[in-house]
Order: structure tokens, then sequence, then C-alpha cells
């Protein structure tokens, strides 16, 4: 652990985007290659990511995107007396 | 045109030898599941009533359709030039007959309705859709709201964190979508641009309401450092890889109810960048904000999330 973490860590999302500068982008990967702390730190927030990412997978809950019935009917109606106004007006 | 697809038994893979090879090898095969799929797409995307005539088991049409992850064939590509409409006979065969020849623009059916996997961009059937929609064709406005109220519903869910407001939130979208249907220019995909309404929608809610109570403290979720730089706590690795995480539903639990307990400014920025993949320009835009917030506030949802995560799943 070195006193450069806590500069590590607010660099993190930049350099999972890749954009950071190419100076501070190899200070940052030197220092990875010494901290484990930071490594670990930076798998686990890239971890964080793909768990934020997994919550609205169907793939992983077909379950999450399965619409309520009643909504859809209650927007049928809506549209339908919605169009109704219109006609009318 | 009719391709010698009929009458082939689904479970075994060389009776469906002339499907294109790409499809061919994704097919499983099993009967049980297909019939179950099967039932389930005619009852909930209504197919039948897409159709001219009734076809009973009709798994879809496939003309401008998109045909992914249902159980037996998982790709768009192959069958969409070559069959039109498969149907599961009861025996257990699987028929393609040629798409029913319509006089409107009424075969088409949201991909959304039949989706188990990643949405992928298919342009081809939207126009006619949104001709009909237009037009304020009931079948088409059916289809649609069926097909999307789903996806619509979770992405308010997300954003507002309870079921009453996400419901008022999409209804008022689409109310909101149908009227400015005839601005709609076909930039983005139909799909693309109601979400775009329904997450404007659930951002003026949320702008309108106060901040929800129960929201977790930021400070005592960032890392916490001395004056010097150095750590003032470890901060270890997982106990499991992610993939293996992310297959549990009750991680993926725990992920939605710590998402929820982050403040409401994170929140909203890590929902809309890390979920619904909203670029940072268009967040900026969105929240009103600078894109330099948008990255800051992001950095600090997700290493928030982390610190939330970590007392779960850290042995």
């Amino acid at each position: 652990m070195t006193a450069f973490c806590r500069n590590a860590i607010s660099f993190l999302a930049e350099y999972l985007e890749d954009a950071l500068p190419a100076e501070q982008r190899a200070t940052f990967e030197r220092h990875l290659r010494r901290c484990p702390y930071c490594r670990d730190y930076l798998k686990t927030y890239q971890d964080t990511v793909r768990l934020s990412q997994a919550v609205a997978d169907p793939t992983l809950d077909p379950t999450i995107e399965e619409p309520p019935k009643e909504l859809v009917e209650a927007i049928l109606d809506s549209l339908s007396s919605s169009k109704t106004r219109n006609d009318a007006g | 045109v009719v391709r010698s697809y009929t009458n082939r038994n689904i479970p075994e893979a060389s009776a469906l030898a002339k499907l294109p090879s790409e499809t061919a090898d994704r097919i499983p095969g099993k009967l049980d599941e297909a019939r179950q799929w099967a039932e389930r797409l005619v009852q909930e995307a209504d197919v039948d009533t897409l159709l001219p005539r009734p076809i009973g088991n009709a798994l879809f049409a496939l003309k401008d359709l998109q045909l992914f992850s249902c159980p037996f064939l998982t790709t768009t590509k192959p069958l969409r030039r070559t069959v039109d409409v498969l149907t599961l006979g009861n025996n257990g065969t699987l028929r393609a007959s040629p798409a029913p020849v319509l006089s409107g623009n009424l075969l088409y059916s949201p991909p959304l309705t039949i989706s188990r996997g990643p949405r992928t961009v298919d342009t081809n059937g939207e126009a006619e859709l949104l001709i009909a929609l237009r037009a304020r064709d009931p079948k088409a406005i059916r289809c649609f709201v069926r097909a999307q109220t789903g996806p619509m519903h979770a992405v308010a869910r997300r954003l507002l964190g309870t079921e009453d407001e996400a419901r008022e939130v999409v209804q008022e979208a689409f109310l909101r979508a149908f009227q400015s249907l005839d601005q709609f220019r076909g930039s983005s995909r139909l799909g693309t641009w109601l979400h775009r309404i329904v997450v404007n929608e659930a951002l003026m809610w949320l702008r309108a309401r106060k901040a929800k109570a129960g929201a977790e403290s930021l400070d005592a979720l960032l890392p916490r450092f001395y004056e010097d730089g150095h750590r003032m706590a470890p901060m270890p690795a997982w106990s499991e890889p992610v993939d293996v995480l992310l297959q549990r539903g009750e991680v993926r639990e725990l992920v939605r109810r710590s998402i929820e307990r982050l403040p409401e400014t994170l929140r909203v920025v890590l929902v809309l960048r890390d979920i619904e993949d909203i670029d940072v320009k268009e967040t900026a835009a969105m929240l009103e904000v600078n894109e330099g917030v948008v990255k800051t506030r992001l950095h600090r949802a997700r290493q928030a999330l982390r610190a939330l995560l970590e007392k779960e799943l850290v042995v």
C-alpha cells in the first residue's frame, strides 16, 4: 500500500475508459504492478459495473421485463381514450 | 418461398439439416421446452391475432421479425430470408410455410415481445410498424404496447425505485410518445425513442419529489485515506469470480437493493450510464449538468456501490 493509492483510485474511471493521458496512464499502470491492493480494487470496481448491468439483463432473469398485465391494459385504455378525445376534438 | 423444411421433428437435429448450418448447430432440440415457449409466446405476443387465420401453435412469423433467444433457435439471420412462418404441430413437428400476405402492413411483431436475449438493431420491420402506429391501427398499438411495456416498466422501476410511480411514469410516457409520434424522425429505433421518453419522464418525476429517505451517507461509502494518501482500511477482492456471482439470483437482488440505497444523485447517474447505457453527453443533457459532473458522480456511485457490495461479497 503506498501513498499513491488515493490518486490511483481517483483515476480508475478514466483509466477504464482509456481517457487518461499517456504519461498518467503509464504511471498508473506502474503503480498497479506494484500495488496488489489497488489491483484488487480495480478488479472489484470493474466487477461492480458488470454486476450493475446484470440486474437489468433479461438473459439472466427473463422475468424482469415481463410487463404487469394491468399496466398494459391501463396504457391501452388511456391511449384509446386519448384517441377518442382527439377524434371528438 | 416455401422451403423444404416442413414436418421436421424438432428433437432430431438431423431433421433440421437443411436449415442453414449456423442455425442448426444452435438447436438443442428440446421439444417440451419449445412447446412451452410457443404456448407462452402465443399467449403473450398474441401472435394468432397478427396472422390472417388462426395457426394454432404458431411459433412466430419470421418476416420482418427478430428471432432470438427462442430455446431452439437463437439467431436472427439465417432463417429470416428463407422461412416466413414456423408452426409447431401437435405431433411435435416443425412446419414452415410462407408468410401470410396481408393487404396492409399487419405482419409485424416488435422483437421485444419474444426477446429473451440482448436487443439487437433491426430496422426492417420498424417502418411498417411506424406507419401502422401513426394510422392508430389498434393491432399495431396493442402489439407495440405489449412489447414495450415490460422493458419500459423495468427502466422506470430502476430510476424511481417504487412500483406505483414507475407505472404512472410509463403510462404517461406512452401517452406522450403517441402524441408526438408524428415528430419521430426514425433516427433511432422506436424502442430507443420510447426509452428516452420514459427516462425523461422519470427524471422529471424525480425532480418534483423529495429525495427518498433511507439513502446511505456517501462519506461512509467512499474509500478513506490518511492525509499522507495511505488507505485506512484494506479493500479486498471478492470471494468468487464475477461471472459466478452474476449468475446467482440472490446476488443480483443484493445489487438491486444496494443500488436503491445509493444517494439519489449518484444512483440516477449509475442507472443512466452503467445500466441504461446512455452516453456521458446525453446523460449530462438529461440531468442538466456538465459532463464532468456526470463522470464524477458515476465514479463515486460505483465506489459507493462497491463498498455496499463488499460487505456481502467478501468472505
